[in-house]
């Protein structure tokens, strides 16, 4: 089954928004936008909710990210930046998952939101907008500030796993969450379990649940993907079918337990985690073995160890798939 | 708070899109709102409380986004559900085909999974393709009912869920009935390979 990534990016980001907080009984509401021309109602409601999960308080700034899934279940990634010097929010939407350049791109356009000139901002997002996107290993540039300043990204090269420190997700993933919490989920996911990522960080949570679906490649999670889950929504943790969702603390205290069923539950915060399944002990223990062990070495793990020990596992468990198939037929 | 229902029971819908799930949905469920996330999270439900032999069930039915993507419905994916609906077009053959291998597939892997089937949209004669006649032969072999509806029209589309209903809650009467049955003080030797753990054969 395919990734839930699309290819057929023509634009590095398809919509800015700014949002502002809910106030009283007014919902949040997206009160500028770029381009204009972005009429995906459903969605710019989706953004102001996703901005806004839950009544935030706000002492540093903060960037976290959240998924959309659409009728293709194909996803689009929502890069939110909250500063408490702020009375909004800004997000950009884009079909790429570049976590690393959009919370810079979210920076730069905080920025320019305090120039003195407005024209910059709307200068600059068209600039971007514009930019044809660099091929792999390259680096996307565009001037602006009347060509005094540069902003650049460098395009992801493909396969080329997370890395720590490089990749803060994963950086984040693996301080705030132990080895053997991070192979739990990895088993529980491959079961395709329920389940819940908690934390009463928007940026920690978001980090643990994107690294923990960057865990499974070449694996793509195929069901429900919500890395940061509104208030508003609350009831669709109720789903009967697999899925991975990250509930900020205060969503979660909304939350009767006892009507969740068979849920696996880390507490990102805590470093705990509840589950009624045995799943990493039902994998073959001569695949987990080498994966705790690889884990153990602490001091070996910078770069892109982590990433390569769950990869191998999985190269150790399925890599073989191949020669398990039998087919009647002469082609295929 | 008090319960204001006998039985809830999560269903699924399954088929291709296009097929007309989310009006199935609409044309069933209660009126209250639960918002429409299904293009922005790929993911919805809707509620419809329904009386039933004197018991009130409450209805949760879900229905996730692009399910073309999934060759095969594995049990992972409705092991936490009471029953299936499973739907295609009537007037598009390849929904029907896409239906009957997701059936196969629930069959090889013996799981017992309430189940009925949906051909959807028979309001037009001249454009359907799918046979009644082939429908239900279908059907009886793979030992399911049948509904052909019209969401359109609001054709059958009671009568289906309300089917699906008795199914579940038939099917957790016996289980009931065969947990009261073990837990007396009889010891049933046949239990181990009749009755028990029938529900997780995989």
């Amino acid at each position: 089954m395919g990734s839930r990534l699309r290819n057929d990016v023509t634009h590095l980001f398809e919509c800015f928004c700014e949002v502002v907080p809910p106030q009283g009984d007014k919902n949040s509401w997206v009160i500028q936008q770029f381009p204009e021309k972005y009429r995906d109602e459903e969605v710019l409601k989706a953004v102001s909710q996703f901005a806004y999960p839950y009544k935030i308080e706000n002492t540093v700034i903060q960037h976290y990210s959240f998924v959309l899934t659409n009728n293709e279940s194909k996803w689009t990634f929502g890069f939110c930046r909250h500063d408490p010097n702020s009375q909004t929010a800004i997000v950009v939407l884009s079909y790429l998952p570049w976590h690393h350049a959009f919370f810079k791109f979210l920076d730069t356009i905080a920025a320019l939101m305090h120039s003195s000139r407005t024209e910059d901002l709307r200068d600059f997002l068209t600039s971007v907008y514009n930019a044809k996107i660099a091929d792999p290993g390259k680096v996307l540039s565009v001037s602006f500030n009347r060509e005094e300043s540069i902003f650049s990204v460098n395009v992801p090269k493909p396969y080329l796993l997370p890395s720590i420190p490089e990749n803060s997700n994963l950086t984040e993933y693996y301080n705030a969450v132990d080895s053997t919490n991070m192979m739990q989920i990895f088993a529980s996911m491959l079961f395709e379990r329920r389940i819940i990522i908690m934390s009463n960080k928007l940026k920690r949570l978001s980090a643990c649940v994107q690294s923990a679906n960057d865990l499974i490649y070449p694996m793509h999670w195929q069901h429900i993907f919500i890395p940061v889950l509104p208030s508003a929504m609350v009831e669709y943790l109720l789903a009967p079918i697999p899925f991975l969702i990250g509930v900020p603390e205060e969503v979660m205290k909304k939350v009767n337990r006892t009507e969740l069923g068979d849920v696996v539950i880390l507490d990102a915060d805590n470093n705990t985690i509840e589950t009624p399944f045995d799943d990493l002990s039902s994998l073959p223990p001569e695949v987990v073995s080498p994966l705790k062990r690889q884990l153990k070495n602490k001091s070996a793990l910078l770069g892109d160890a982590v990433s390569r020990a769950f990869l191998r596992t999985l190269v150790h468990l399925i890599g073989g798939y191949r020669d398990a198939l039998r087919s009647s037929l002469a082609r295929v | 708070m008090a319960r204001d229902y006998d039985h809830l029971f999560k269903l699924l819908i399954i088929g291709d899109s296009g097929v007309g799930k989310s009006s199935l949905l609409l044309r069933f469920a209660d009126n209250t709102f639960t918002g429409n996330y299904i293009t922005t999270i790929g993911v919805d439900f809707k509620i419809k409380t329904i009386n039933i032999d004197g018991l009130k069930v409450k209805l949760q039915i879900w229905d996730t986004a692009g399910q073309e993507r999934f060759r095969t419905i594995t049990s992972t994916y409705y092991r936490g559900t009471h029953g299936v609906i499973v739907v295609y077009d009537v007037t598009n053959g390849e929904s029907f085909a896409n239906v009957k291998r997701w059936l196969h597939e629930i069959d090889q892997h013996c799981d017992v999974v309430n189940r009925v089937l949906v051909g959807n949209k028979n309001d037009t004669p001249e454009r359907k393709v799918v046979l009644t006649e082939d429908a239900q032969r279908f059907a009886d072999t793979m030992n399911i009912q049948l509904f052909e509806t019209s969401a359109k029209d609001n054709m059958y589309v009671e009568e289906m869920f309300l089917a699906i209903t008795r199914l579940v809650l038939r099917s957790k009467k016996e289980m009931r009935e065969r947990q009261n049955f073990t837990q007396g003080d009889t010891v049933n030797l046949r239990k181990g390979n009749k009755q028990g753990k029938k529900k997780n054969c995989c």
